[in-house]
């Protein structure tokens, strides 16, 4: 399938991520929790690489005992494809006492108790795959990092149907800009994804594919719309993969 | 070489490599002895770990084993494969290569965990995802292949370059030569670049560790490259590292108004002088020499001399004045550059463990030199000051 209608370019991208983070802040989607766009000097070599990326910090998130509820909650990759999106109850402010905000997060069922931790996001460039990718680290309270095994019981649960492992999504890689080892949402299934799901708009504009992202004929006011729409559509797809969901709130600001 | 034999010669190339065991993890009052091994430039260096562990292990003290390798106090990042490792780092092609193995206290701040052979099978199938995406648009056709065939690959590579397995498991994949030739939209590169220290100086036993070097100092990048160019026409390995690294080049430019021209569907009614006379006037070169003409093929090639001395100028030039070319029929087509690439002094370039023409063409890399994991793996080494 052409993905060409959906792929960034390196300057797009920064608009995109300008956009995001101010839907974000919009709808206090994280309950003042702020993106920061980080400009990390290049080196030679480096310039096919995107100038900057977006980054949030302490984003924090709880696991608990799971149930049937918890766990029918959880986003199947398969009902991402067919591009549904899901109606996730609004996110209440989040605060220790609040239970709802738990809902956000299934985790194993062997982790009675419920324990704090925090989610370091980073939105990066990729220029192989023309699009954003999601890298993270978790960390407890007193600043010790998860390791790849703590990650299990983090996360939302495996598929139900296909059994997908974590590996199948997820991997250690080499932050591109600080080139440490993160974890990372592998981008080669995002890009086709992303289609999929703009793939009705596509049909019913009249934009060349090609162009779709980067027209400049399109009006100011359509370009900011179709590139947040692109953002919001990318991170509810791989916010959820860590248990991070969008309120459905930040999609009214389209 | 044919291309074929070129092919055989790379599954089969291999690196001597001594393994001397970290001293801090010998356990024992005598040491052991070191492990001699020949190991694959295309494969991985983290499929020695049995072997290495079985020769190594009654030395060492009691703990979890987690292995690891560094050349020069620097550790091997695992997920490069051994040849591009040696091609990078080794000083002046020393063999055996000497690395020292260990088996504790693992790097995670430099490292990326490895627990096993399946972390390494991971990370070579996302760099194949990776590979597709950039050639074909599309990661599928290695996502869709079964797990057996999946297994049988990777086991092509692990299990000491099976070429032949290697070449069966992949054969759905588009890259594969038995499948119809599908133009690919972008070369997939992997580009090291080094600021070695190390050459400004003569001392033979200056290493990393003692010239402080980290990975930080090497810059390692996946990118797409376009095979065409639009300036430039088929895209070269100096192109390349021109529009990456120009400070790899030469300062001063050999200045020179010369072009290279040829034109095809020449009339065959038409002789040299009125061709010349017709390029001379609609191209407004100043002169046009060294003419053949094959009437019988319809093409002529020829060098013209221009006003301008900057190559974009002549470019310009020659492709306004083409439009306007009353010969309808015919096709100009620019050769050769116009300035002569030359690296700088101590610079190196190197793919596959050889350094080859700059005018190499980017495509023929990518279907000749490619590693199994379909990309061109780019080395640079280069005096510090250049990074």
């Amino acid at each position: 399938m052409e993905t060409d209608g959906t792929l960034l370019g390196p300057s797009t991208f920064e608009e995109c991520c300008a956009l995001f983070a101010e839907a974000w802040e919009n709808t206090n989607a994280g309950d003042g929790s702020v993106w920061s766009w980080l400009t990390p000097s290049r080196r030679n070599g480096e310039e096919h690489l995107a100038a900057g990326f977006l980054v949030l910090e302490r984003f924090p998130i709880f696991s608990s005992q799971t149930d049937g509820a918890n766990r029918d909650e959880s986003l199947s990759w398969e009902r991402e494809q067919e591009g549904l999106l899901e109606e996730y109850p609004p996110l209440s402010s989040r605060t220790l006492q609040e239970d709802s905000a738990v809902d956000a997060l299934a985790a194993s069922a062997h982790d009675p108790q419920r324990s704090l931790k925090f989610l370091d996001l980073h939105i990066v460039y990729s220029p192989s795959y023309r699009v954003p990718v999601l890298y993270l680290r978790c960390y407890r309270s007193d600043g010790k990092e998860l390791s790849w095994d703590d990650f299990d019981g983090i996360l939302p649960s495996k598929q139900e149907k296909k059994s997908q492992t974590l590996e199948t999504f997820m991997s250690q890689e080499e932050h591109p800009h600080l080139r440490r080892p993160w974890f990372a949402i592998h981008p080669c299934q995002t890009a086709e994804l992303l289609c999929l799901m703009h793939q009705q708009e596509l049909l019913s504009t009249s934009c060349p594919q090609s162009s779709y992202i980067s027209s400049h004929k399109t009006a100011v006011g359509n370009r900011r719309s179709t590139l947040l729409r692109y953002m919001l559509g990318w991170f509810s797809v791989v916010g959820a993969a860590v248990g991070v969901k969008l309120p459905l709130e930040v999609f009214r600001q389209i | 070489m044919t291309d074929k034999e070129l092919r055989n010669e790379l599954w089969t190339g291999a690196i001597p490599i001594r393994l001397t065991l970290v001293d801090n993890e010998i356990a024992t009052m005598s040491p052991p002895e070191q492990m001699y091994v020949m190991a694959p430039r295309m494969g991985y260096l983290q499929t020695l770990a049995t072997q290495a562990y079985e020769h190594f292990q009654e030395f060492l003290p009691p703990g979890d084993t987690r292995f690891w390798l560094d050349y020069e106090g620097l550790p091997l990042k695992w997920s490069i494969p051994t040849g591009v490792l040696y091609d990078l780092l080794a000083k002046k092609r020393d063999l055996p290569w000497e690395l020292t193995v260990h088996f504790r206290t693992f790097p995670d701040e430099v490292l990326l965990k490895c627990n096993d052979s399946q972390t390494v099978r991971a990370h070579f199938y996302n760099s194949l995802k990776e590979a597709m995406y950039i050639m074909y648009g599309s990661a599928g056709s290695v996502m869709q292949l079964s797990q057996q065939v999946q297994t049988q690959l990777w086991k092509s590579i692990e299990d000491g370059m099976d070429m032949e397995t290697y070449d069966t498991s992949t054969s759905t994949l588009p890259s594969s030569t038995t499948q119809p030739n599908k133009s690919i939209r972008a070369v997939p590169v992997r580009m090291y670049l080094m600021g070695d220290k190390r050459v400004a100086s003569d001392d033979p036993q200056v290493g990393f560790a003692s010239m402080s070097m980290t990975w930080d100092h090497i810059v390692c990048s996946s990118r797409p490259v376009p095979s065409v160019d639009a300036v430039n026409g088929c895209g070269s390995l100096g192109n390349l590292l021109q529009k990456v690294l120009p400070e790899l080049f030469a300062a001063e430019e050999k200045e020179t108004n010369e072009v290279n021209v040829s034109v095809s569907q020449v009339p065959s009614s038409m002789d040299a002088d009125t061709l010349a006379d017709a390029i001379r006037t609609h191209l407004s070169v100043t002169s046009v020499e060294g003419m053949v003409l094959d009437t019988a093929r319809g093409t002529a090639s020829m060098t013209v001399k221009s006003m301008h001395r900057s190559r974009d100028e002549i470019c310009q030039q020659i492709s306004e004045g083409a439009c306007e070319l009353e010969l309808a029929t015919c096709k100009l087509l620019l050769e050769s550059p116009v300035v002569e690439q030359t690296l700088v002094s101590q610079a190196e370039v190197w793919i596959q463990g050889m350094q080859l023409p700059l005018s190499t063409p980017l495509e023929w890399l990518c279907t000749n030199l490619r590693h199994p994991d379909c990309f061109v793996h780019l080395i640079v080494r280069m005096p510090c000051r250049l990074l």
